[in-house]
Protein backbone atom coordinates (compact mmCIF):
# COMPACT_ATOMS: atom_id res chain seq x y z
CA UNK A 1 0.00 0.00 0.00
CA UNK A 2 1.48 3.26 -0.71
CA UNK A 3 2.45 5.59 1.87
CA UNK A 4 0.22 8.12 3.09
CA UNK A 5 1.57 11.83 2.98
CA UNK A 6 1.67 13.21 6.34
CA UNK A 7 1.18 16.67 5.82
CA UNK A 8 -2.37 15.53 4.00
CA UNK A 9 -3.07 13.89 7.32
CA UNK A 10 -2.20 16.39 10.02
CA UNK A 11 -1.61 19.35 8.67
CA UNK A 12 -3.93 19.70 5.95
CA UNK A 13 -7.06 17.63 7.56
CA UNK A 14 -10.05 19.56 7.42
CA UNK A 15 -12.47 20.25 10.01
CA UNK A 16 -15.49 22.28 10.11
CA UNK A 17 -16.28 24.12 12.88
CA UNK A 18 -20.07 25.06 13.92
CA UNK A 19 -20.94 27.75 16.38
CA UNK A 20 -23.93 30.19 16.82
CA UNK A 21 -21.36 31.90 19.16
CA UNK A 22 -18.89 34.22 16.30
CA UNK A 23 -16.58 35.01 19.26
CA UNK A 24 -16.20 31.36 19.95
CA UNK A 25 -16.14 30.35 16.72
CA UNK A 26 -13.80 32.61 15.94
CA UNK A 27 -11.48 31.57 18.48
CA UNK A 28 -11.27 28.00 17.86
CA UNK A 29 -10.80 28.24 13.90
CA UNK A 30 -7.74 30.31 14.98
CA UNK A 31 -6.21 27.44 17.65
CA UNK A 32 -6.87 24.93 15.19
CA UNK A 33 -5.77 27.27 12.06
CA UNK A 34 -2.52 27.90 14.41
CA UNK A 35 -1.86 23.75 14.58
CA UNK A 36 -1.92 23.39 11.02
CA UNK A 37 -5.70 22.04 10.02
CA UNK A 38 -7.61 23.94 7.30
CA UNK A 39 -10.56 25.26 8.67
CA UNK A 40 -13.87 26.00 7.30
CA UNK A 41 -16.55 27.74 9.97
CA UNK A 42 -20.61 27.90 9.71
CA UNK A 43 -22.79 29.90 11.90
CA UNK A 44 -25.45 27.28 12.37
CA UNK A 45 -26.33 23.60 11.64
CA UNK A 46 -28.07 24.63 8.35
CA UNK A 47 -24.86 26.76 7.40
CA UNK A 48 -22.58 23.54 8.04
CA UNK A 49 -24.78 21.18 5.93
CA UNK A 50 -24.39 23.28 3.41
CA UNK A 51 -20.77 23.55 3.50
CA UNK A 52 -19.83 19.62 3.91
CA UNK A 53 -20.33 19.47 -0.09
CA UNK A 54 -17.73 21.99 -1.12
CA UNK A 55 -15.77 21.23 1.86
CA UNK A 56 -15.53 17.48 2.69
CA UNK A 57 -13.98 18.04 6.21
CA UNK A 58 -13.11 14.67 7.92
CA UNK A 59 -13.63 16.26 11.61
CA UNK A 60 -16.67 17.72 12.39
CA UNK A 61 -16.53 20.46 15.78
CA UNK A 62 -20.06 21.59 16.91
CA UNK A 63 -21.61 23.66 19.61
CA UNK A 64 -24.71 21.81 21.29
CA UNK A 65 -27.09 24.87 22.05
CA UNK A 66 -27.67 26.78 18.88
CA UNK A 67 -30.53 28.70 17.13
CA UNK A 68 -32.85 26.64 15.12
CA UNK A 69 -31.30 23.11 14.51
CA UNK A 70 -29.25 22.48 17.40
CA UNK A 71 -25.99 20.06 17.45
CA UNK A 72 -27.39 16.80 18.60
CA UNK A 73 -30.18 17.11 15.30
CA UNK A 74 -26.65 18.15 13.45
CA UNK A 75 -25.63 15.46 14.26
CA UNK A 76 -28.17 12.84 13.54
CA UNK A 77 -28.66 14.60 9.53
CA UNK A 78 -24.49 14.22 9.03
CA UNK A 79 -24.55 10.36 9.88
CA UNK A 80 -27.18 10.37 7.79
CA UNK A 81 -25.70 11.34 4.65
CA UNK A 82 -23.85 9.34 2.17
CA UNK A 83 -20.16 8.80 3.67
CA UNK A 84 -21.86 10.29 6.84
CA UNK A 85 -20.82 7.21 8.88
CA UNK A 86 -17.37 8.45 8.34
CA UNK A 87 -17.26 11.72 9.89
CA UNK A 88 -15.31 11.98 13.19
CA UNK A 89 -17.86 14.38 14.82
CA UNK A 90 -17.39 16.29 18.34
CA UNK A 91 -19.58 18.25 20.73
CA UNK A 92 -18.83 21.21 22.25
CA UNK A 93 -20.93 21.49 25.24
CA UNK A 94 -21.60 22.43 28.74
CA UNK A 95 -23.83 19.71 29.68
CA UNK A 96 -21.76 17.61 31.27
CA UNK A 97 -24.60 15.27 32.96
CA UNK A 98 -24.42 11.72 32.62
CA UNK A 99 -28.02 11.94 31.04
CA UNK A 100 -26.64 14.41 28.40
CA UNK A 101 -23.79 12.72 27.55
CA UNK A 102 -25.21 9.18 26.64
CA UNK A 103 -27.59 11.23 24.77
CA UNK A 104 -25.25 13.26 23.18
CA UNK A 105 -23.54 9.96 22.15
CA UNK A 106 -26.61 8.07 21.22
CA UNK A 107 -27.19 10.60 18.84
CA UNK A 108 -24.01 9.80 16.70
CA UNK A 109 -20.79 11.92 18.59
CA UNK A 110 -17.74 10.37 18.76
CA UNK A 111 -16.13 12.62 21.20
CA UNK A 112 -17.33 15.65 23.34
CA UNK A 113 -15.47 19.00 24.68
CA UNK A 114 -16.79 20.75 27.90
CA UNK A 115 -17.28 24.14 27.50
CA UNK A 116 -15.65 26.56 28.55
CA UNK A 117 -13.13 25.20 25.80
CA UNK A 118 -9.35 24.71 27.04
CA UNK A 119 -7.01 25.44 23.96
CA UNK A 120 -4.74 22.46 24.78
CA UNK A 121 -7.93 19.80 25.75
CA UNK A 122 -9.64 21.10 22.29
CA UNK A 123 -6.47 20.71 20.23
CA UNK A 124 -5.53 17.29 21.84
CA UNK A 125 -9.00 15.91 21.66
CA UNK A 126 -8.89 16.86 17.83
CA UNK A 127 -5.56 15.13 17.58
CA UNK A 128 -7.40 11.70 18.67
CA UNK A 129 -10.05 12.49 16.24
CA UNK A 130 -7.13 13.03 13.14
CA UNK A 131 -5.27 9.78 14.56
CA UNK A 132 -8.78 7.77 13.82
CA UNK A 133 -9.27 9.72 10.53
CA UNK A 134 -5.66 8.84 9.74
CA UNK A 135 -6.58 5.14 9.59
CA UNK A 136 -9.72 5.50 8.28
CA UNK A 137 -8.28 7.02 5.55
CA UNK A 138 -5.76 4.49 5.04
CA UNK A 139 -8.65 1.64 5.42
CA UNK A 140 -10.22 3.27 2.41
CA UNK A 141 -7.34 3.85 0.26
CA UNK A 142 -6.89 0.03 0.97
CA UNK A 143 -10.10 -1.36 0.27
CA UNK A 144 -10.30 1.43 -2.82
CA UNK A 145 -6.41 -0.60 -4.21
CA UNK A 146 -8.39 -3.95 -3.37
CA UNK A 147 -11.26 -3.28 -5.40
CA UNK A 148 -8.80 -1.75 -8.28
CA UNK A 149 -6.67 -5.06 -8.09
CA UNK A 150 -10.30 -7.14 -7.94
CA UNK A 151 -11.14 -5.43 -11.06
CA UNK A 152 -7.84 -5.50 -12.85
CA UNK A 153 -7.76 -9.35 -12.25
CA UNK A 154 -11.36 -9.64 -13.59
CA UNK A 155 -10.81 -8.04 -16.58
CA UNK A 156 -7.51 -10.21 -17.69
CA UNK A 157 -9.37 -13.22 -16.49
CA UNK A 158 -12.30 -11.84 -18.66
CA UNK A 159 -9.87 -10.86 -21.42
CA UNK A 160 -7.99 -13.97 -21.31
CA UNK A 161 -11.43 -16.08 -21.85
CA UNK A 162 -11.88 -14.53 -24.83
CA UNK A 163 -8.92 -14.69 -26.95
CA UNK A 164 -9.16 -18.62 -25.11
CA UNK A 165 -12.93 -18.64 -27.01
CA UNK A 166 -11.40 -16.82 -29.99
CA UNK A 167 -8.34 -19.55 -30.56
CA UNK A 168 -10.87 -22.54 -30.04
CA UNK A 169 -13.61 -20.99 -32.17
CA UNK A 170 -10.48 -20.37 -35.15
CA UNK A 171 -9.38 -24.18 -34.30
CA UNK A 172 -12.94 -25.25 -34.54
CA UNK A 173 -13.56 -23.47 -38.02
CA UNK A 174 -10.70 -25.01 -39.61
CA UNK A 175 -11.46 -29.09 -38.47
CA UNK A 176 -14.71 -28.18 -39.06
CA UNK A 177 -14.24 -26.97 -43.10
CA UNK A 178 -12.29 -30.11 -43.62
CA UNK A 179 -15.10 -32.41 -42.16
CA UNK A 180 -17.78 -30.06 -44.66
CA UNK A 181 -15.28 -30.25 -47.72
CA UNK A 182 -15.90 -34.17 -47.28
CA UNK A 183 -19.39 -34.26 -46.22
CA UNK A 184 -20.08 -31.34 -49.14
CA UNK A 185 -17.78 -32.78 -51.65
CA UNK A 186 -18.92 -36.78 -52.07
CA UNK A 187 -22.53 -36.22 -51.77
CA UNK A 188 -22.40 -33.45 -55.11
CA UNK A 189 -20.03 -36.41 -56.76
CA UNK A 190 -23.07 -38.89 -55.64
CA UNK A 191 -25.42 -36.73 -57.04
CA UNK A 192 -23.26 -35.83 -59.92
CA UNK A 193 -22.45 -39.41 -60.72
CA UNK A 194 -25.92 -41.60 -59.97
CA UNK A 195 -28.14 -39.47 -60.64
CA UNK A 196 -32.26 -40.71 -60.67
CA UNK A 197 -31.48 -43.73 -58.31
CA UNK A 198 -34.50 -45.05 -56.32
CA UNK A 199 -37.04 -42.55 -57.89
CA UNK A 200 -34.80 -39.77 -57.44
CA UNK A 201 -35.02 -40.67 -53.79
CA UNK A 202 -31.08 -40.48 -53.39
CA UNK A 203 -31.05 -36.98 -54.96
CA UNK A 204 -33.58 -35.53 -52.47
CA UNK A 205 -31.68 -37.20 -49.90
CA UNK A 206 -28.47 -35.73 -50.85
CA UNK A 207 -29.86 -32.44 -51.24
CA UNK A 208 -30.86 -32.56 -47.64
CA UNK A 209 -27.32 -33.57 -47.20
CA UNK A 210 -26.23 -30.48 -48.84
CA UNK A 211 -28.62 -27.98 -47.91
CA UNK A 212 -27.58 -28.99 -44.24
CA UNK A 213 -24.00 -29.06 -44.80
CA UNK A 214 -24.47 -25.58 -46.38
CA UNK A 215 -25.88 -24.17 -42.94
CA UNK A 216 -23.15 -25.71 -41.37
CA UNK A 217 -20.49 -23.56 -43.35
CA UNK A 218 -22.26 -20.60 -42.76
CA UNK A 219 -22.13 -21.25 -39.13
CA UNK A 220 -18.56 -21.87 -39.29
CA UNK A 221 -17.92 -18.33 -41.82
CA UNK A 222 -19.82 -16.32 -38.48
CA UNK A 223 -17.61 -18.25 -36.11
CA UNK A 224 -14.35 -17.64 -38.45
CA UNK A 225 -15.46 -14.03 -38.16
CA UNK A 226 -15.60 -13.77 -34.12
CA UNK A 227 -12.24 -15.40 -34.19
CA UNK A 228 -10.18 -13.35 -36.94
CA UNK A 229 -12.62 -10.46 -37.70
CA UNK A 230 -13.49 -11.83 -41.24
CA UNK A 231 -12.94 -11.94 -44.17
CA UNK A 232 -11.34 -8.42 -45.56
CA UNK A 233 -13.61 -6.72 -48.57
CA UNK A 234 -13.40 -3.99 -50.27
CA UNK A 235 -12.71 -0.46 -47.93
CA UNK A 236 -15.48 2.54 -47.85
CA UNK A 237 -15.15 5.50 -45.76
CA UNK A 238 -17.53 5.55 -43.03
CA UNK A 239 -20.06 8.07 -43.94
CA UNK A 240 -23.75 9.02 -43.29
CA UNK A 241 -24.21 8.40 -46.56
CA UNK A 242 -23.15 4.57 -46.88
CA UNK A 243 -25.44 4.61 -43.53
CA UNK A 244 -28.28 5.99 -45.03
CA UNK A 245 -27.96 3.16 -47.36
CA UNK A 246 -27.59 -0.15 -44.56
CA UNK A 247 -30.91 1.96 -42.83
CA UNK A 248 -32.50 0.98 -45.97
CA UNK A 249 -31.66 -2.21 -46.10
CA UNK A 250 -32.55 -2.94 -42.24
CA UNK A 251 -35.86 -1.64 -43.13
CA UNK A 252 -37.31 -4.70 -43.92
CA UNK A 253 -36.96 -6.43 -40.85
CA UNK A 254 -37.92 -4.23 -39.00
CA UNK A 255 -41.66 -4.08 -37.78
CA UNK A 256 -44.24 -1.35 -38.68
CA UNK A 257 -44.31 -0.09 -35.29
CA UNK A 258 -40.41 0.48 -34.73
CA UNK A 259 -39.45 3.61 -35.70
CA UNK A 260 -35.27 3.89 -36.95
CA UNK A 261 -33.70 7.34 -36.31
CA UNK A 262 -30.34 7.71 -37.35
CA UNK A 263 -28.08 11.02 -36.41
CA UNK A 264 -24.75 10.91 -38.50
CA UNK A 265 -22.52 14.03 -38.39
CA UNK A 266 -21.39 15.87 -41.03
CA UNK A 267 -18.23 16.48 -39.76
CA UNK A 268 -16.02 13.37 -39.24
CA UNK A 269 -13.35 11.85 -39.25
CA UNK A 270 -12.08 9.89 -42.17
CA UNK A 271 -12.61 5.97 -41.29
CA UNK A 272 -12.32 3.22 -43.71
CA UNK A 273 -14.98 0.08 -43.27
CA UNK A 274 -15.89 -2.81 -44.86
CA UNK A 275 -19.37 -2.17 -46.16
CA UNK A 276 -20.07 -5.40 -46.09
CA UNK A 277 -19.26 -5.97 -42.30
CA UNK A 278 -21.00 -2.73 -41.20
CA UNK A 279 -23.87 -4.26 -42.52
CA UNK A 280 -23.41 -7.07 -40.92
CA UNK A 281 -22.52 -5.93 -37.41
CA UNK A 282 -25.93 -3.38 -38.07
CA UNK A 283 -28.23 -6.06 -38.67
CA UNK A 284 -27.10 -7.65 -36.01
CA UNK A 285 -27.09 -5.03 -33.18
CA UNK A 286 -30.81 -4.02 -34.89
CA UNK A 287 -32.42 -7.49 -34.74
CA UNK A 288 -31.18 -7.58 -31.14
CA UNK A 289 -32.54 -3.73 -30.63
CA UNK A 290 -36.02 -5.30 -32.40
CA UNK A 291 -36.59 -8.75 -30.08
CA UNK A 292 -35.53 -6.58 -27.05
CA UNK A 293 -38.48 -4.25 -27.70
CA UNK A 294 -40.77 -6.70 -28.63
CA UNK A 295 -41.15 -5.26 -31.82
CA UNK A 296 -42.33 -2.22 -30.52
CA UNK A 297 -40.89 1.07 -29.96
CA UNK A 298 -37.49 3.34 -31.44
CA UNK A 299 -34.24 2.49 -32.92
CA UNK A 300 -31.42 5.22 -32.48
CA UNK A 301 -28.50 5.63 -35.01
CA UNK A 302 -25.78 8.13 -34.30
CA UNK A 303 -22.67 8.49 -35.66
CA UNK A 304 -20.29 11.05 -34.21
CA UNK A 305 -16.43 11.80 -33.56
CA UNK A 306 -15.69 10.64 -29.64
CA UNK A 307 -12.64 12.77 -27.98
CA UNK A 308 -11.13 11.19 -24.85
CA UNK A 309 -12.92 8.07 -24.01
CA UNK A 310 -12.13 6.63 -20.79
CA UNK A 311 -13.54 3.29 -20.72
CA UNK A 312 -13.39 -0.24 -20.51
CA UNK A 313 -14.04 -2.52 -23.92
CA UNK A 314 -16.91 -4.75 -23.12
CA UNK A 315 -16.08 -7.26 -24.88
CA UNK A 316 -12.49 -7.40 -24.76
CA UNK A 317 -11.89 -5.58 -21.48
CA UNK A 318 -9.15 -3.52 -22.91
CA UNK A 319 -9.12 0.22 -21.07
CA UNK A 320 -9.59 2.55 -23.38
CA UNK A 321 -8.07 6.26 -23.86
CA UNK A 322 -8.37 7.49 -27.31
CA UNK A 323 -10.41 9.40 -29.68
CA UNK A 324 -12.60 7.33 -31.87
CA UNK A 325 -15.18 7.74 -34.40
CA UNK A 326 -18.51 6.30 -32.68
CA UNK A 327 -21.08 4.21 -34.44
CA UNK A 328 -23.79 3.79 -31.54
CA UNK A 329 -27.38 1.79 -31.54
CA UNK A 330 -29.60 2.45 -29.27
CA UNK A 331 -33.09 1.05 -28.49
CA UNK A 332 -35.97 1.57 -25.91
CA UNK A 333 -36.05 -2.18 -24.84
CA UNK A 334 -35.63 -4.00 -21.98
CA UNK A 335 -32.43 -3.33 -20.87
CA UNK A 336 -29.62 -5.77 -20.39
CA UNK A 337 -28.47 -7.25 -16.72
CA UNK A 338 -25.16 -6.78 -15.54
CA UNK A 339 -24.53 -10.27 -15.19
CA UNK A 340 -26.09 -11.12 -18.71
CA UNK A 341 -23.68 -8.37 -20.23
CA UNK A 342 -20.81 -10.38 -18.68
CA UNK A 343 -21.58 -12.91 -21.30
CA UNK A 344 -23.30 -11.22 -24.15
CA UNK A 345 -20.01 -11.60 -26.35
CA UNK A 346 -19.81 -15.13 -25.50
CA UNK A 347 -20.20 -17.23 -28.82
CA UNK A 348 -23.87 -19.22 -28.63
CA UNK A 349 -24.75 -17.28 -25.68
CA UNK A 350 -28.28 -16.33 -26.46
CA UNK A 351 -30.57 -14.90 -24.26
CA UNK A 352 -33.10 -15.19 -27.22
CA UNK A 353 -35.50 -18.25 -26.61
CA UNK A 354 -33.91 -21.88 -28.30
CA UNK A 355 -34.13 -21.80 -32.09
CA UNK A 356 -33.89 -18.08 -32.47
CA UNK A 357 -31.25 -16.85 -32.89
CA UNK A 358 -27.78 -18.47 -33.29
CA UNK A 359 -26.39 -16.84 -30.13
CA UNK A 360 -23.16 -15.22 -32.96
CA UNK A 361 -24.59 -12.25 -33.90
CA UNK A 362 -22.85 -10.00 -31.02
CA UNK A 363 -19.65 -12.59 -31.49
CA UNK A 364 -19.04 -11.31 -35.13
CA UNK A 365 -19.61 -7.45 -34.06
CA UNK A 366 -17.19 -8.59 -31.09
CA UNK A 367 -14.78 -10.16 -33.96
CA UNK A 368 -15.26 -7.97 -36.81
CA UNK A 369 -14.74 -4.44 -34.85
CA UNK A 370 -11.49 -5.96 -32.99
CA UNK A 371 -10.22 -7.18 -36.50
CA UNK A 372 -10.04 -3.75 -37.19
CA UNK A 373 -8.30 -2.46 -33.70
CA UNK A 374 -11.90 -0.92 -32.95
CA UNK A 375 -14.17 -1.58 -29.32
CA UNK A 376 -17.14 -1.85 -28.07
CA UNK A 377 -19.08 0.30 -25.16
CA UNK A 378 -22.16 -1.14 -23.75
CA UNK A 379 -24.87 1.17 -21.56
CA UNK A 380 -27.47 -0.57 -20.74
CA UNK A 381 -30.53 -0.05 -18.20
CA UNK A 382 -33.18 -2.76 -17.30
CA UNK A 383 -36.59 -1.60 -18.29
CA UNK A 384 -34.80 1.37 -20.17
CA UNK A 385 -33.18 0.17 -23.08
CA UNK A 386 -29.68 -0.88 -24.44
CA UNK A 387 -27.21 1.73 -26.42
CA UNK A 388 -24.02 -0.31 -28.41
CA UNK A 389 -21.12 1.81 -29.29
CA UNK A 390 -19.18 0.61 -31.98
CA UNK A 391 -15.44 2.54 -31.34
CA UNK A 392 -13.23 2.83 -34.56
CA UNK A 393 -10.47 4.16 -34.70
CA UNK A 394 -9.35 6.72 -35.72
CA UNK A 395 -5.61 6.94 -37.93
CA UNK A 396 -4.42 10.57 -36.67
CA UNK A 397 -2.72 11.01 -40.30
CA UNK A 398 -6.74 10.77 -41.63
CA UNK A 399 -7.83 13.12 -38.29
CA UNK A 400 -8.87 15.57 -41.18
CA UNK A 401 -12.66 15.16 -41.48
CA UNK A 402 -13.66 12.82 -44.32
CA UNK A 403 -15.12 15.62 -46.20
CA UNK A 404 -11.91 17.01 -47.74
CA UNK A 405 -10.12 13.52 -47.42
CA UNK A 406 -12.00 11.28 -49.39
CA UNK A 407 -10.11 10.99 -52.42
CA UNK A 408 -7.88 8.58 -52.72
CA UNK A 409 -8.23 6.66 -50.23
CA UNK A 410 -9.06 3.19 -51.95
CA UNK B 1 -6.63 -35.26 -69.00
CA UNK B 2 -3.83 -33.93 -66.92
CA UNK B 3 -0.85 -35.28 -64.05
CA UNK B 4 -1.99 -34.13 -60.90
CA UNK B 5 -0.73 -34.38 -57.53
CA UNK B 6 -3.22 -34.03 -53.99
CA UNK B 7 -1.52 -33.19 -50.95
CA UNK B 8 -3.89 -32.90 -47.83
CA UNK B 9 -3.09 -34.40 -44.75
CA UNK B 10 -6.77 -35.35 -43.88
CA UNK B 11 -7.69 -38.76 -46.10
CA UNK B 12 -11.70 -37.28 -46.29
CA UNK B 13 -10.62 -34.76 -48.10
CA UNK B 14 -7.81 -35.96 -50.18
CA UNK B 15 -9.69 -39.08 -50.65
CA UNK B 16 -12.51 -36.90 -52.42
CA UNK B 17 -10.36 -34.61 -54.57
CA UNK B 18 -8.91 -38.04 -55.98
CA UNK B 19 -12.53 -39.23 -56.71
CA UNK B 20 -14.02 -35.74 -57.92
CA UNK B 21 -10.58 -35.77 -60.05
CA UNK B 22 -10.62 -39.18 -61.36
CA UNK B 23 -14.06 -38.66 -62.36
CA UNK B 24 -12.86 -36.01 -64.71
CA UNK B 25 -10.24 -38.61 -66.44
CA UNK B 26 -7.24 -36.85 -64.91
CA UNK B 27 -3.90 -39.50 -63.40
CA UNK B 28 -4.20 -38.60 -59.56
CA UNK B 29 -1.21 -38.61 -57.63
CA UNK B 30 -1.48 -38.28 -53.38
CA UNK B 31 0.81 -36.99 -50.67
CA UNK B 32 -0.41 -36.58 -46.95
CA UNK B 33 2.14 -33.64 -46.00
CA UNK B 34 4.59 -31.15 -47.48
CA UNK B 35 7.88 -33.15 -47.40
CA UNK B 36 6.14 -36.17 -49.20
CA UNK B 37 4.34 -33.30 -51.22
CA UNK B 38 7.88 -32.17 -52.20
CA UNK B 39 9.28 -35.99 -52.89
CA UNK B 40 6.56 -37.10 -55.36
CA UNK B 41 6.39 -33.81 -56.91
CA UNK B 42 9.86 -34.15 -57.99
CA UNK B 43 9.66 -37.96 -59.10
CA UNK B 44 6.37 -37.50 -60.99
CA UNK B 45 6.58 -34.05 -61.96
CA UNK B 46 2.73 -33.54 -62.24
CA UNK B 47 1.53 -30.87 -64.74
CA UNK B 48 -0.50 -29.61 -61.34
CA UNK B 49 -0.22 -29.67 -57.34
CA UNK B 50 -3.36 -28.70 -55.30
CA UNK B 51 -2.46 -28.42 -51.96
CA UNK B 52 -3.54 -28.08 -48.38
CA UNK B 53 -2.01 -25.42 -46.40
CA UNK B 54 -2.11 -26.55 -43.00
CA UNK B 55 -0.52 -29.79 -42.75
CA UNK B 56 1.88 -31.48 -40.14
CA UNK B 57 5.68 -32.44 -41.15
CA UNK B 58 5.91 -29.65 -43.77
CA UNK B 59 3.41 -27.05 -44.48
CA UNK B 60 1.61 -26.39 -47.62
CA UNK B 61 3.24 -22.62 -47.49
CA UNK B 62 6.75 -24.54 -47.39
CA UNK B 63 6.36 -26.88 -49.73
CA UNK B 64 4.83 -24.23 -52.54
CA UNK B 65 8.38 -21.82 -51.65
CA UNK B 66 10.85 -25.11 -52.17
CA UNK B 67 8.89 -26.24 -54.98
CA UNK B 68 8.75 -22.44 -56.47
CA UNK B 69 12.47 -22.41 -56.02
CA UNK B 70 13.05 -25.38 -58.13
CA UNK B 71 9.99 -25.01 -61.04
CA UNK B 72 9.12 -21.70 -61.30
CA UNK B 73 6.74 -22.52 -63.79
CA UNK B 74 5.04 -24.85 -60.89
CA UNK B 75 1.15 -24.47 -61.27
CA UNK B 76 -0.45 -24.63 -58.01
CA UNK B 77 -4.23 -24.48 -56.61
CA UNK B 78 -4.26 -23.98 -52.85
CA UNK B 79 -6.74 -25.12 -50.62
CA UNK B 80 -7.81 -24.65 -46.77
CA UNK B 81 -10.17 -24.36 -43.94
CA UNK B 82 -8.69 -21.46 -43.05
CA UNK B 83 -6.95 -20.51 -40.14
CA UNK B 84 -4.60 -23.39 -38.31
CA UNK B 85 -5.71 -26.16 -35.23
CA UNK B 86 -5.32 -23.92 -32.92
CA UNK B 87 -5.70 -20.19 -34.56
CA UNK B 88 -7.18 -18.11 -36.56
CA UNK B 89 -4.69 -16.87 -39.11
CA UNK B 90 -5.58 -17.40 -42.64
CA UNK B 91 -3.05 -18.88 -45.02
CA UNK B 92 -4.81 -18.88 -48.54
CA UNK B 93 -4.28 -14.74 -49.01
CA UNK B 94 -0.37 -16.06 -48.50
CA UNK B 95 -0.45 -19.17 -50.51
CA UNK B 96 -1.66 -16.35 -53.66
CA UNK B 97 0.98 -14.04 -52.72
CA UNK B 98 4.15 -17.01 -52.94
CA UNK B 99 2.40 -18.27 -56.36
CA UNK B 100 -1.12 -20.09 -55.82
CA UNK B 101 -2.66 -19.53 -59.27
CA UNK B 102 -5.89 -20.12 -57.61
CA UNK B 103 -6.69 -20.59 -53.71
CA UNK B 104 -10.13 -22.37 -52.49
CA UNK B 105 -11.88 -21.70 -48.91
CA UNK B 106 -13.12 -25.33 -48.38
CA UNK B 107 -15.23 -26.61 -48.28
CA UNK B 108 -15.91 -26.41 -52.52
CA UNK B 109 -18.36 -27.40 -54.73
CA UNK B 110 -17.17 -29.54 -57.45
CA UNK B 111 -17.80 -26.85 -59.65
CA UNK B 112 -15.48 -24.14 -58.27
CA UNK B 113 -12.44 -27.27 -58.12
CA UNK B 114 -13.17 -27.78 -61.48
CA UNK B 115 -12.91 -24.44 -63.08
CA UNK B 116 -9.66 -23.83 -60.64
CA UNK B 117 -8.31 -26.88 -62.44
CA UNK B 118 -8.86 -25.93 -65.77
CA UNK B 119 -8.01 -22.53 -65.94
CA UNK B 120 -4.59 -23.29 -63.75
CA UNK B 121 -3.83 -26.38 -66.55
CA UNK B 122 -4.01 -23.53 -69.37
CA UNK B 123 -1.57 -21.51 -67.90
CA UNK B 124 1.39 -22.28 -69.90
CA UNK B 125 4.58 -24.14 -68.52
CA UNK B 126 7.10 -22.19 -69.60
CA UNK B 127 10.75 -23.56 -68.88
Amino acid sequence: MAELPEQLLTKNLRILVVDDDPFILQEIALHLMGAGYRVETAESAAQALEKMDSFHPKIVLTDWIMEGMDGLELCRQLRQRKNGRLLYIILLTSHDAEDSLVKAFNAGTDDYIPKPVSPRILLARVQAGARLARLQLEVEQARREQAERERMAQQIQRAHKMQAIGTLTGGIAHNFNNYLAAILGYSELAREMFPGIGDGQLDEFLDNIQQAGNEARDLVVSLRSFSNGGSESRKVPLLGVMLDDIVRMLQPVMTASIRLKADFDKDVPLVLVSQDQMYQMMMSLCINAREAMDGVGEISLCLRYVHDVHACCASCHEWLHDDYLELSVCDSGRGIDAETLQRVFDPFFSSKDVGRGTGLGLSVVHGILHGCGGHILVDSEVGKGSCFRLLFPVDPSMAQTADTGSTGTE
Amino acid sequence: MAKILVVDDEAQVRGMLVKMLSVEHHEVIEAENGTQGCKKYRKHRPDLLITDLVMPEKNGIDMILELKKEFPAIRIVAISGGGGITGSFDYLPIAKLVGALHILQKPFTLQALKSAVAEALEVPEVH
